[in-house]
């Protein structure tokens, strides 16, 4: 990673699970918590609401703080661990996301709906020099897709409770037995966030910030410097990304509607959990919890070519006739998916004919359940 | 320091490549310390290959036991040719490149 510059190409991601019961508490994660992302990005935001109180001036004059929000979203590829009943280094989005995980020893890791989940998830990001972070995040949408030229590829994305920030920056003065530094910038830095301070990393675990004074730029942290000369740096804790897994290729793999296999050109599905943050509660500045007030969504989307075998889809999706569908993602053990959707009713789809090239039609319908919390089981094989 | 990976798949360090279960691997002493945090990572510290090489690659208890015939012998030579069995024991395909 460069100490200098943010490259797009230099993108770290970690993610650790925050304790049961401590909704919003950021975990920090080692370096086996990192998961390989083809993107990710963490928003927040804090409400400033203008002081619009009648008088003689038509300017605003001040403004005040409302209610802080955050969110995150992330793309990667599906990434089997490469061995039968063992985890992929994004397990715990899965599990998230679903709300069970099952690992089956030497068979397969199982994620299936639970009707409330209970997982939030501290995310960390590393882009450069650069270290942000978000706390409570809970992923509440997932979208797995692929095309016969595109990998297969997941995303999640969702809510959080708050956002922290870590930038670099010097010593400005020696640090000698001392709980406290005084650095170039303090607003580079920020509280809860754990820096490596010169050759000090507090035996691994990393200087945790407890309270900055940017009038000073001292900042305080939970242990003591032993011994550091102005100016050397001060960064956040460098993490070694540990990772498994690899992409599973797009040219093996079948669709299945009951014990036929139908050619597919691209294929989705979607859950949506509908989790509710409770944001709204007085006297917090972020949100206390999530909840699970409404139904959840799952949809597929398949889109195949308007062969003459393909009539009887429409026709079933018009008498609505549900479909149990099976896909089946690569072939070599340890590196498989499968997707299970065992009652999809699909919307009556139109015929899309071209000015030139093949009549298309795209299957696009819900995921319903059979004996509940049952819409959709995804299993790394 | 070296580290033993005790994972039943291939990882990716960032940094150093790719590790195989079983492999024993040099890494720098801060990056070690933090691997062997987690479970599937254990450092194997030279002081105690050289005293115990058994304790590394743990042989049949028949061969223990005719090692511990041979033990005699072995302590009575030199401490160059105990070092040399230590050195024989720690056996990394990698460590060299990734020095």
């Amino acid at each position: 990673m460069s100490d200098e510059y943010g490259y797009g190409r230099e993108q770290n991601v970690f993610i650790k699970a925050e304790g049961a019961g401590a909704y919003g508490t950021l975990v920090h994660p080692a370096g086996t918590d990192a998961i390989k992302v083809l993107s990710c990005g963490l928003t927040n935001a804090q409400e400033r609401k203008d002081r619009l109180e009648k008088g003689s001036s038509r300017s605003v004059i001040s403004r005040f703080t409302g209610r802080k929000t955050a969110e995150f979203t992330l793309e990667k590829y599906i990434l089997p661990s490469g061995s039968k009943g063992t985890k992929p280094d994004d397990a715990i989005l899965w599990e998230a996301l679903f709300g069970q995980e099952e690992v089956h020893m030497d068979t397969s890791v199982d994620y299936k709906l639970l009707a409330e989940g209970s997982i939030s998830l501290s995310i960390f990001n590393d882009v450069g020099p650069h270290r942000e972070a978000i706390c409570g995040a809970v992923p509440t949408s997932m979208t797995l897709n692929w095309t016969g030229g595109d990998e297969p590829k997941v995303s999640f994305n969702g809510p959080a409770k708050d956002h922290y920030f870590c930038g670099s920056g010097t010593l400005a003065a020696d640090a000698t037995t001392t709980t406290t530094i005084t650095v170039n910038d303090a607003r580079q830095f920020a509280i809860d966030m754990l820096i490596k301070i010169g050759t000090e990393d507090n035996s691994g675990a990393g200087f945790k910030i407890t309270e900055i004074n940017y009038g000073t730029n001292v900042l305080t942290l939970n242990a003591q410097v032993e011994s550091q000369s102005s100016g050397a740096a001060v960064i956040p804790l460098p993490l070694t990304p540990v990772t498994t897994g690899d992409v599973i290729p797009v040219i093996v793999g079948n669709v299945k509607f009951g014990s036929s296999t139908i050619l597919v050109t691209g294929c989705s599905f979607t859950v949506d959990q509908k989790i509710a943050l409770r944001n709204d509660e007085f006297g917090s500045v972020s949100a206390s919890g999530f909840r699970h007030p409404e139904f959840r969504e799952v949809t597929c989307s398949l889109d195949l070519y308007f062969t003459k075998d393909a009539g009887r889809w429409l026709n079933d999706a018009k008498r609505f006739t549900a479909q149990d569908i099976e896909v089946n993602l690569g072939e070599t053990e340890g590196y498989k998916l499968e997707i299970d959707a065992s009652q999809v009713e699909f919307e009556i789809p139109n015929i899309d004919v071209p000015d030139t090239g093949e009549c298309t039609i795209s299957l696009a319908g819900k995921c319903l359940g059979s004996s509940g919390e049952d819409e959709l089981i995804v299993s790394f094989l | 320091m070296q580290i033993k990976y005790s994972g039943n798949v291939r990882i990716r360090i960032e940094g150093y490549g790719y590790v195989n279960p079983g492999e024993t691997i040099v890494v720098a002493g801060g990056l070690g310390k933090s691997l062997c945090r987690g479970s599937e990572f254990r450092e194997i510290k030279n002081k105690m290959v050289k005293h115990f090489p058994e304790a590394v690659q743990s042989p049949p208890a028949e061969d223990r036991r005719q090692k511990a015939a041979v033990k005699k012998v072995t302590h009575k030579n030199t401490s160059g040719i105990r070092k040399k069995r230590a050195n024989k024991t720690i056996v990394s395909d990698r460590g060299g490149k990734r020095k």
